[in-house]
């Protein structure tokens, strides 16, 4: 400090008084100085939030990935040209003499002169036990898959469930998480191949440093909202003649074609939990990011009934790509009534905007809305078939990441250190619960009602 | 507790070691806190941002000078950019216009006399004051009054002289300023 000479004594007569001069604070001064120093950091939680997310996606990838390279997926790579391709195994044909060259194909071909046109002449010659075992190994006795276009059930079997236990799956419900765990094995859209690990390390590491650098006017957010979780549902009954023909019960007259008429469901209670930090970008206006988990379900009606075939899936081409899956449920005229749970697990990296519309410093009325990439965790649904027909899970058309958008009006009130907040909030998912190959889209929609408290990090 | 104690406990974080120096410091802190600010809550808020300061940075304390002088500057520092920060130079006064200003002299406690100077250097308009609180109480020169304020040295010299005159006016008042005599000796008012 580079004083210069007093000019006169008016100088020293101020320093003199005002140095003499003490003011003692008020006790919350010091009590919120000791609170900024000593608070619990909350950016190694964000961080350690955004890191669990991020490890969680990278574990999913892997497992999809793997699922790719797995032997048990090649119950999908009946539906692929280039998996077929690598098919290696030993000729399947009861004779050998006669034996095609592509014992895969032939059978293929048969199923589809069964399934089209009814022709059940080569039928006898389908030996799906002996495909299975040659694709998965006759001592795989512990995989289960589901029977695929080539596991057919000729009309002249004796009945449904000694074909199903003689073609090699367990008797009453299949079990499914050999093969459910790796749904991207079957088709994996361009969206999911052009997911590569480095763009998401890199969307980690700008959320990791966007949460670096909190700077005053940045919020901080906890929240839970119960809801009531429900679906939308589009898409007609497929009207091809490989949907309605071939299978023993199905009947093509009277038949709804409009999936919404053909299905009972009600909506049942849900959940979502998240964080979010807020940063001011203008005087009323905030940019809210964060993470969150939901839990949907939902309900539909349906009766179960001995299993049976069902197709899921529009044929790509015919005899290729189709799916057929073993139900035990169906949509209607069935044995004893039940009610299908439906549910999902999500967790969710929320972006938007909010704004404080009016109010008072004590209570404030306020609006946001939100973009919401998300990732699948877990999907125990029922899909019904595609003639509308039966219900079974078939977790090869599951989606895993989709995208949501959120909206949301809540009062904020001063509480002191936190500002309580609550209002209700409406979640609806953009894309379909499941892949394109199917034809009927379901859009998740939650109704809830947010209770939550807000707190500004200085 | 000894301040090169004190020093190191708050370095260390000690949750009593910054305590007590927030006790032994923070009423001499709010009054320098308090001359810059408009309002009690102002210079409340400005004392808690130049204690963070204060303990962010005690580390960088070398014991060169008196620790009150050094936490002293940086309270300073801190209500000077708060007052920036919060555009109250633009706000308040044109420095140029501000002798035309009418002096509030009717609210004044009636206290003790270091607080009446205090008060009526509070009277001032902001950027007089400011102006004035930094050079006369503070100690800084006009250069670096100019580079604080982002004003030319000049406009700190001019701006402090009418400071001065308008604060004697106010002293003398209240009477807590004798008259100045003339060299002649006869009394002025």
């Amino acid at each position: 400090m580079d004083s210069e000479s007093i000019e006169d004594g008016f100088e020293e007569l101020l320093r003199e008084r005002t140095d003499q001069f003490r003011m003692h604070p008020s006790d919350s001064v010091w009590t919120e100085l000791s609170t900024r120093l000593h608070k619990p950091r909350r950016w190694p939680y964000a961080l350690g939030g955004v890191l669990l997310f991020g490890l969680g996606i990278g574990a999913g990838i892997l497992l999809e990935r793997a699922s790719d390279h797995g032997p048990a997926s090649g119950a999908s790579i009946l539906a692929q040209h280039p998996a077929q391709q690598r098919l290696s195994a030993a000729p399947t044909q009861p004779d050998p003499k006669n034996a095609p060259a592509d014992p895969i194909r032939e059978q293929s071909r048969i199923i589809e002169n069964f399934l089209l046109n009814g022709d059940l002449s080569k039928v006898h010659t389908l030996r799906p036990t002996t495909l299975m075992a040659t694709r998965y190994g006759a001592d795989r006795a512990d995989v289960t898959p589901f029977v695929r276009t080539t596991g057919v059930m000729p009309e002249n079997a004796p009945n449904t469930i000694e074909y199903i236990e003689a073609a090699g799956l367990q008797a009453g419900r299949p079990r499914t998480m050999a093969m459910a765990k790796r749904p991207g094995s079957l088709i994996r859209t361009d969206k999911e191949k052009a997911l590569k690990p480095s763009s998401r390390t890199s969307v980690t590491a700008n959320v990791l440093n966007t949460i670096g650098r909190i700077g005053k006017r940045t919020g901080w957010q906890l929240h839970i909202a119960p809801s009531f979780s429900y679906r939308r549902l589009v898409g007609q009954a497929s009207k091809s003649s490989f949907a309605y023909s071939g299978f023993p019960y199905s009947a093509n007259y009277g038949f709804p074609t409009d999936v919404n008429d053909a299905v009972v469901h009600k909506p049942a209670f849900g959940l979502e939990i998240g964080s979010s930090l807020t940063q001011n970008i203008g005087r009323k206006l905030r940019l809210k990011a964060g993470i969150q988990f939901n839990y949907n379900n939902y309900d539909i009606e349906a009766y179960s009934y001995m299993p049976e075939m069902a197709p899921f899936s529009a044929a790509r081409t015919l005899g290729y790509g189709s799916i057929n899956t073993v139900a035990y449920y169906r949509n209607a005229n069935g044995f004893d009534r039940t009610w299908l749970r439906n549910s999902h697990l999500m967790v969710s990296m929320p972006v938007g905007l909010e704004a404080s519309l009016f109010g008072n410093r004590r209570v404030r009325f306020n609006v946001a809305s939100t973009i919401q990439p998300t990732y699948v965790l877990n999907n125990k649904s029922y899909l019904i078939s595609t003639n509308l027909k039966n219900y079974a899970q078939e977790p090869a058309l599951y989606r895993n990441w989709n995208l949501n958008a959120g909206a949301e009006a809540y009062l904020s009130v001063d509480a002191g250190t936190y500002r309580w907040v609550m209002g209700p909030q409406v979640r609806y998912q953009l894309l379909s619960s499941y892949k394109e190959d199917y034809p009927i889209r379901e859009h998740l929609v939650d109704y809830g009602f947010k209770i939550g408290i807000q707190k500004t990090l200085r | 507790m000894t301040e090169e104690a004190m020093v190191q406990g708050c370095i260390r974080r000690d949750p009593v070691c910054q305590q007590e120096l927030y006790r032994r410091f923070s009423p001499a802190m709010l009054s320098v806190c308090y001359r810059y600010a408009k309002h009690r809550e102002d210079a409340e808020d400005m004392l808690q941002e130049g204690f963070i300061k204060v303990f962010t940075q005690i580390g960088q304390f070398q014991h060169k000078g008196a620790l009150e002088g050094w936490i002293r500057k940086i309270m300073v520092h801190t209500c000077i950019n708060i007052l920036k920060k919060n555009r109250k130079f633009a706000d308040s006064v044109d420095l140029i216009h501000a002798s035309t200003l009418p002096i509030r002299e009717d609210h004044i406690p009636s206290i003790m006399q270091a607080k009446q100077v205090v008060e009526c250097i509070r009277m001032l308009p902001l950027g007089y004051r400011t102006v004035l609180n930094l050079f006369a109480i503070e100690g800084y020169s006009h250069r670096e009054i100019g580079q604080m304020l982002e004003i030319e040295e000049s406009t700190s010299r001019s701006q402090y002289t009418r400071a001065k005159t308008m604060l004697e006016q106010i002293l003398i008042k209240r009477q807590l300023l004798p008259v100045k005599q003339p060299a002649d000796g006869t009394a002025r008012p």
